[in-house]
């Protein structure tokens, strides 16, 4: 999968309307309903490109999901829709 | 050698004594040319072909990382940063790899336990991920992403810890993996 450029990484998470927190990374957290629900992050200082898979896996996209998001045709709304099932599909232990 | 880096500081005499017993003496110091935009600024690379054991060490054209990438199971590869500082890392398997995260390298925090990483190439930029605490780093060598992995899990960790009355499922479950390899130092 093509790497993010820190402009692509800033828009594609920037959908998802996350708290941002800045140190030697720009870590992004996702909440729902008072709960963190998910984060990612990009380091500053690492040149202009950052990995797309680990983003994709701390974000819990597929990797269909995961270009739908950088194309920005997924928002917050749907990624919590996505959040929602992925959440339901988990059998609950006990 | 398994582990996959070592700084010259901490292991000069063995690198002085590989060097020495491998190469013979060093030859006079060349001019080393200028890194090339692929490669990051900081480091040249100098390649020894391992099939060649009685070549001289001798400063070999600088390597963009791409092309190392294809052949890092062949080479080993000696790091000269622009400190001077002397970087030996012996590439003993083909990426990705899984290597282990012994230290963090922080003043308050240390590890119970080496994180297990994923180390990757991809278009020229290593990145090392741990499916355990759901965290990665990257840079332009394996060096770099191990360091960058190093402090996004302290920041990471800092961020849950505080949060933690307020976590979803997922983070929740990365804050307890986190604490089963990260403690506060006393």
């Amino acid at each position: 999968m093509k790497h993010l450029t820190a402009a692509e990484w800033d828009k594609a998470v920037g959908k998802l309307q996350p708290e941002i927190q800045e140190g030697k990374h720009r870590k992004a957290f996702i909440w729902h309903e008072g709960k963190m629900i998910s984060y990612t992050y990009r380091s500053h200082g690492r040149g202009d490109c950052c990995p797309a898979n680990p983003v994709m896996k701390q974000l819990g996209l597929s990797p269909q999901e995961f270009v739908d998001l950088r194309k920005c045709t997924i928002a917050r709304k749907e990624y919590i829709e996505i959040y929602r099932k992925r959440q339901s599909s988990i059998p609950s232990k006990g | 050698m398994n582990s996959s880096s070592y700084r010259i500081e901490d292991f000069q005499p063995v690198v002085r004594k590989a060097v020495l017993k491998n190469f013979g003496k060093p030859k006079p110091r060349k001019k080393v040319e200028r890194p090339s935009a692929q490669v990051d600024a900081r480091t040249v690379f100098i390649s020894v072909p391992i099939s060649y054991p009685s070549a001289k060490l001798q400063l070999g054209e600088p390597v963009p990382l791409a092309a190392a990438s294809s052949e890092t199971w062949l080479w080993d590869e000696f790091i000269l940063s622009s400190r001077s500082a002397l970087q030996f890392t012996t590439l003993s398997a083909a990426l990705p790899r899984t290597e282990y995260i012994a230290t963090l390298g922080h003043p308050l925090f240390t590890l119970r336990k080496a994180i297990p990483v994923v180390i990757e190439l991809q278009e020229g930029i290593f990145s090392a991920w741990s499916s355990d605490i759901r965290a990665f780093g990257y840079g332009p060598t394996e060096l770099d992403a191990i360091e960058d992995f190093r402090s996004a899990v302290v920041e990471l960790y800092e961020v849950l810890a505080e949060k933690a009355g307020a976590l979803g499922p997922d983070p929740a479950r990365t804050l307890l993996s986190l604490e089963e390899f990260i403690e506060e130092k006393s």
